[in-house]
């Protein structure tokens, strides 16, 4: 017994070192544990409607699931979908067409305008003035885009829309066109209406930058001789660089627009504004069985393309921090 | 001014002390204030529609029912919801507008055993009838009806206009209890037609050509357009089809789009786009003008005649059967379909919300009726017809419509019109262009293989 506790006695500090250490360790790589008991229920929530959605989608996009089908939800079909979504489904080159001139379209238009009006809103030097721009600029983004569409939509009616009355009236245009019944101009009109919707946000980013760009370069380059296009090339753009990487990543999803056709034209004339997004609204919540497993690929797809469009941009735009 | 104000005013410090200002007390007061005010805000939030304020009586049952925005406001249904409330001493309806994605909800309810509500309305059968059975979501309700005690309980099926029941029957089952009916008819503006020397809807394609073209003559420096139709199928190609065959629909279970009656509606169509005398395609833009009254004439769904009477009066517009093709020549009435409430399978009180639809839409209440059928839709019992309708000027458009829904071939039960809507529009858009040289054949044959090639995908039938 004896003998038991004097090995008891020696062993003592030793085990208290290596809990002691094993605790350091505990703390240099897990940090403290309550900071993982406090953000439990914000993770908690946010694996469940951020996280699970996401592999749910996932999954769903390599079955057949059906919604009338009862049983369906995880009857996987492995690349099924993908092999007919290729080779047997025409519509979905029509609507990919459509997708990606609607992106060619309103990408470069949103870009440059953006840009445009934010060197305009920051050479602006009265404050409140500025303010006051930043805000009509930034209030389409606000509106909900039902509310934006219908706006759009009565304008562009062919016989009491303002741009056919302004065409008729000022211009004296005899056969003004009908804006969103004409296949050649419902998806240019379509695109106007979600470039207004959408570029105050670019702006606002593009101001963020144009802010934070040193005066004193432009004061040095001024005294150099440097020309207003010269500044612009050679200071502004290339210190803008890191929020241009980010609003062309960000402007990647304009290929899945859904709603502005959903609401203006649902599709027509003629298939002619049928995106990606609207035809996997359509097989998913309106068609036939409700394939949700084959829309999901569909979507998937499109993800897909944002991420390789995104990843591409971060590559080719990759710029050092400031 | 001090040198501290001096300091506050210079950009970026100024600033900075504005933020020193807000210390963490501010935030807690702000996050108490919140935090108090939330619960204030919710309690001074108005029930939901119809919802009782109290709980229910001991003994009673708590119904759950949802139903659309326009449902609740139409025909005043949370009004009638509490009046049953204090009637009834078996249940209590809880009515909720339906909630955003609410089919998902419901059947992923009802899969996992914990559904919340009872039923909804509405159902629109043709869309959704075959959908809504075949993913489980609801259920038939005769057995319900059998032994329901309610006054009405006992005629109620047997009153519908036969073709409505049939519109709310699957296999052999019913599976609800309609409110009224909608059909696909004729509406115009009384001015126009009395402009032309006309006192009734022309009743023809014949005539209806001949009155387009008055109407665009005397009309002309008014910019009013003669005609226009509501781009769907149902609203434009197959109501004409039914106007021209007795056999609107081919065996497989879809519009016969290549057949004569259907050559014969395209060809009419497209004469009157090709005169001028209809909207660019036929429909664009057609709601604008018709809630101007800048449109004469519209084939649309028999609501819309109502829309225009409550904007510019009741005598300023009416509404009629489609004209058919050939007076004496074979027809098949008109589309229509029923505005459903149902029950949801796995309802917890499914007895009691079949008895409050009997005791709400069943012969016995003369005070809903008359509600539905002020708010501009048509009933569904016979005997409300011979009771209410019958000797109504201002609604006697709807016992011709009775006539023509109970003598209309029904839609084919499937899931096949909204298929077929995406895959013939498109056509019919392209062949309404003005100087089009596509065929009618040629566009039709190629809508029928796209739809065929859909149909093929479908596991439903």
């Amino acid at each position: 017994m004896e003998g038991t506790t004097v090995l008891t006695e020696q062993r003592e500090p030793i085990v208290r070192a290596f809990l002691r250490h094993a605790r350091a360790i505990r703390r240099e790589r897990w940090g403290n544990l309550w900071g993982y008991v406090f953000i439990a229920p914000a993770l908690l929530l946010y694996l469940t409607f951020n996280a699970w959605p996401v592999v749910r989608g996932l999954c769903m996009a390599f079955t057949d699931y059906r919604f009338l089908i009862r049983g369906s939800e995880w009857s996987f079909n492995g690349l099924q979908n993908y092999h007919e979504m290729f080779f047997r489904d025409r519509v979905f080159w029509h609507a990919f067409a459509v997708s990606l001139k609607y992106t060619m379209m309103t990408f470069p238009v949103q870009l440059v305008l953006s840009l445009l009006v934010a060197l305009m809103i920051s050479s602006i030097t009265r404050q409140g003035v500025a303010a006051f721009y930043r805000i009509i600029v930034y209030l389409p983004v606000v509106l909900p885009i039902s509310v934006a569409m219908l706006l759009w939509q009565q304008l562009y009616h062919y016989q009491f829309g303002y741009i056919n009355y302004l065409l008729k009236a000022v211009f004296h245009v005899s056969q003004p066109p009908n804006w969103l019944g004409d296949v050649r101009w419902a998806l240019p009109a379509i695109a106007t209406a979600g470039v207004w919707k959408s570029f105050g946000g670019d702006t606002l980013l593009f101001l963020i930058g144009l802010y934070g760009i040193n005066r004193e370069l432009y004061e040095a380059a001024a005294i150099d001789g440097a020309n207003a296009w010269q500044r612009f090339w050679n200071i502004t753009l290339p210190l803008l660089r890191p929020i241009l990487v980010l609003i062309i990543a960000l402007n990647a999803g304009i290929a899945s627009a859904t709603q502005e056709m959903l609401i203006l034209t649902n599709g027509g004339p003629q298939n002619a504004t049928l995106t990606l997004g609207l035809y996997g609204y359509q097989l998913a919540f309106q068609q036939g069985d409700l394939r949700l497993g084959y829309a999901a690929s569909i979507y998937l797809l499109l993800g897909v393309i944002h991420m390789v469009l995104a990843g591409l941009v971060f590559k080719f735009f990759r710029t050092e921090r400031y | 001014m001090t040198s501290q104000q001096r300091l506050a005013r210079v950009p970026g410090i100024g600033v900075a002390s504005q933020y020193r200002r807000l210390t963490r007390r501010h935030a807690i007061a702000v996050g108490a204030l919140a935090t108090a005010a939330g619960p204030v805000l919710a309690a001074c939030d108005a029930p939901a529609a119809g919802r009782p304020a109290e709980a229910p009586a001991k003994g009673r049952v708590e119904v759950g029912l949802i139903a659309a925005r326009w449902v609740i406001d139409e025909w005043g249904l949370p009004q009638w919801v509490e009046q049953y409330n204090k009637e009834s001493p078996s249940a209590m309806i809880k009515l909720e507008q339906v909630p955003d994605g609410w089919q998902a909800k419901v059947l992923s309810m009802i899969r996992e055993g914990s559904l919340v509500w009872d039923g909804v309305g509405i159902m629109t059968p043709f869309i959704d009838k075959v959908q809504w059975v075949e993913s489980g979501m609801i259920q038939p309700i005769d057995q319900y009806v059998q032994v329901s005690t309610v006054d009405g309980a006992k005629t109620i099926l047997g009153d519908l206009v036969p073709t409505v029941k049939q519109d709310v029957t699957y296999k052999g089952q019913i599976y609800g209890i309609p409110y009224s009916v909608e059909a696909i008819g004729l509406m115009w503006y009384t001015e126009y037609l009395g402009g032309i020397g006309l006192r009734e809807p022309p009743g023809t394609w014949d005539a209806l050509l001949d009155a387009a073209k008055k109407i665009q003559i005397q009309f002309r420096s008014q910019e009013v357009v003669p005609f226009a139709w509501v781009p769907a199928i149902h609203t434009s190609l197959q109501a004409l089809i039914h106007a021209a065959t007795d056999k609107p629909y081919t065996s497989e279970g879809l519009l016969d789009i290549t057949g004569p009656a259907s050559m014969r509606a395209l060809r009419f169509m497209r004469s009157l786009v090709e005169e001028g005398l209809t909207p660019p395609h036929g429909s664009d833009g057609y709601l604008d003008l018709w809630q101007r009254s800048k449109l004469a004439l519209l084939l649309a769904q028999n609501s819309r005649g109502v829309w225009a009477q409550r904007i510019f009066g009741p005598d300023k517009a009416d509404t009629g059967p489609v004209p058919v093709a050939m007076r004496g020549g074979p027809q098949s009435g008109t589309p229509f379909w029923s505005n459903t409430f149902v029950v949801f399978n796995g309802a917890k009180h499914p007895q009691q919300l079949v008895d409050f639809y009997i005791w709400l839409l069943g012969p016995k209440n003369d005070k809903v009726q008359q509600a539905i059928i002020e708010s501009g839709k048509a009933p569904v019992l016979d005997s409300i017809y011979k009771s209410k309708i019958e000797n109504n000027q201002r609604f006697r458009w709807m016992a011709r419509f009775r006539d023509l829904i109970a003598a209309s071939v029904p839609y084919p039960e499937n899931t096949f019109w909204s298929i077929q809507n995406s895959k013939i529009m498109p056509w019919i858009n392209r062949l309404m262009e003005k100087g089009s040289t596509l065929s009618l054949e040629e566009a039709m044959n190629n809508a029928l293989q796209e739809i065929r090639e859909e149909v093929a995908k479908q596991k439903v039938r």
